[in-house]
């Protein structure tokens, strides 16, 4: 036997897990006040959304946080396909190539919108 | 010569729904498909942002929709399990000691929930001025 | 003091005979105080003595009598009757190999706590004439991964134990934490080539029902998280250490 890799994949979960547990309540209940109507009109506006992503620092956070709760998502999901039924070595290769591929794919939409508002 | 022939019971496919614990492990690891499916949408959404104003508009429309607006609170339903699994393993995962002695889980996982509740106090302000 | 019949039935199986478990069940006259085990005892002793089942301390310390009752892993010792209905159903430990009746397979367990290297690797002696120094803080940090009674009450819990055969599982796991933690200890990066791999850490997803079903509180599910962690930095932090992955 010798030292997995899995580390790699491991640290963006807890980071990406942890990010998402203390954010997205409160992200959450933001952009859900905010679609009802009960924030104030402009709270989701062009001209303010737009303003916090061309900041370098906001680019940065939104970049951080939208990174790692992809990369957890896509590491939890691969481990609940492997629980719900692929257990051959080929069917984990494959779900394991195809989530964290959606991941990377993800990823990289990110960096260009993020590079496209800026 | 031996007589051992060791019987292997198999596990069937619904292993997790025989027992509630295991239920609750599937749910737990099932939001993060609705997590992933926030984030990807959020990603969508910069990317109605890059391109323009009108874009963005079309963006938030499909935010305050009814789907929208469905999608969402399933969302936070999701993402509040997930918190609070995670709040509840977290002192689990990085016990700490503070002057020799153990820091009690249930103060871990409080002061989580603090932290959470002040991220939400601050988004909320920030929306509101 | 009162006694009721209760039946238990019991997943049996014959290597010889059989060709796969059968469910037999026995009318067994209870006490009120009574365990699983007495009853098992009672129907070797009077109904059946074709039984097969481990036991011996009859007190929780010797981690012999584990089996499933009503589905859900327990010691035979330590599960009482009073809190069971009138039928109360019985069977070998989940997720290992059956080799009799009641009786499991422990060789693969066996081989799995010795690749871990369960004892101490220190980093030096202690100086002639004295003893290896540890002030109460230093034991607390191991102490509780240090009361495994090796039971196996876990691997039956552990739905991974279950789908990936070759998973090193949660008490020996936890049992390389316990060394690992010992400030006597310098063996980490030995049983990081184990505990580290593939089939170590790696194939737990915290389901935690492992430290449900402990009898001894030990935890296995925090000491593999913790694990996880430690190995992480260590992978992150000292990226030239030896045995990479193939």
């Amino acid at each position: 036997m010798a030292r997995s890799h899995k580390p790699l994949l491991w640290l963006p979960f807890a980071a990406g897990g942890t990010i998402a547990a203390l954010l997205l309540p409160g992200l959450l209940l933001f952009t859900l006040l905010a679609s009802l109507g009960v924030l104030p009109a402009d709270a989701l506006s062009y001209s303010r959304v737009s303003a916090l992503a061309s900041h370098w620092i906001g680019a940065v956070v939104l970049f951080i946080v939208l990174t790692s709760m992809l990369w957890h998502a896509a590491h939890r999901l691969r481990m609940t396909i492997q629980d719900l039924g692929a257990r051959t070595p080929p069917a984990r290769q494959w779900v394991a190539r195809t989530c964290y591929g959606l991941a990377a794919v993800g990823t990289l939409i990110l960096l260009i919108a993020l590079a496209g508002v800026s | 010569m031996s007589m051992a022939r060791p019987y292997t019971r198999p596990v069937p496919r619904t292993w997790w729904l025989r027992k509630s614990n295991y239920l609750h492990y599937m749910l737990r690891e099932l939001t993060c498909v609705l997590i992933g499916a926030w984030s990807g949408w959020l990603v969508f959404g910069l990317v109605a942002l890059a391109r323009g104003a009108a874009a963005w508009q079309q963006f938030v429309t499909g935010l305050t929709s009814t789907a929208g607006i469905v999608f969402q609170v399933a969302v936070l339903v999701g993402a509040l399990y997930h918190s609070a699994t995670w709040f509840a393993l977290a002192p689990r995962t990085m016990p700490l000691r503070l002057g020799g002695r153990r820091v009690p889980a249930v103060w871990i996982t409080l002061g989580h929930y603090l932290a959470a509740a002040l991220v939400a106090v601050v988004l909320l302000f920030l929306g509101v001025i | 003091m009162t006694e009721r019949t209760v039946r238990i039935e019991v997943l049996r199986y014959r290597p010889e005979t059989d060709e796969r478990p059968e469910w037999q069940g026995y009318d067994v006259p209870c006490r009120e105080d009574w365990v699983v085990l007495d009853a098992l005892n009672y129907i070797k002793d009077h109904l059946d003595g074709t039984l097969s089942y481990r036991w011996s301390c009859h007190m929780a310390v010797c981690g012999s009598c584990g089996l499933m009752v009503e589905g859900e892993p327990k010691l035979g010792c330590k599960t009482f009757l009073r809190d069971y209905g009138e039928r109360v159903r019985v069977e070998p430990l989940e997720n290992l190999a059956i080799e009799r009746d009641l009786i499991v397979d422990m060789s693969d367990f066996g081989d799995k706590l010795a690749a871990v290297q369960p004892y101490l690797m220190p980093r030096g002696t202690p100086p002639d004439g004295e003893t290896y120094r540890q002030t109460p803080a230093q034991l607390d940090r191991f102490r509780q991964y240090s009361m495994c009674i090796n039971c196996l009450l876990c691997y039956a819990a552990c739905p991974q134990v279950g789908l990936n055969p070759g998973y090193i599982g949660p008490a020996a796991l936890a049992l390389a934490h316990r060394y690992d933690l010992d400030s006597r200890d310098a063996g980490h990066d030995r049983r990081a080539e184990v505990t580290a791999s593939e089939q170590g850490v790696w194939e737990c997803t915290f389901v935690g029902e492992c430290s449900e079903v402990c009898p001894k509180s030990v935890d296995p599910a925090g000491a593999i998280q913790q694990m996880k962690l430690a190995c992480s930095l260590d992978y992150v932090l000292h990226p030239l250490r030896k045995g990479e992955a193939s």
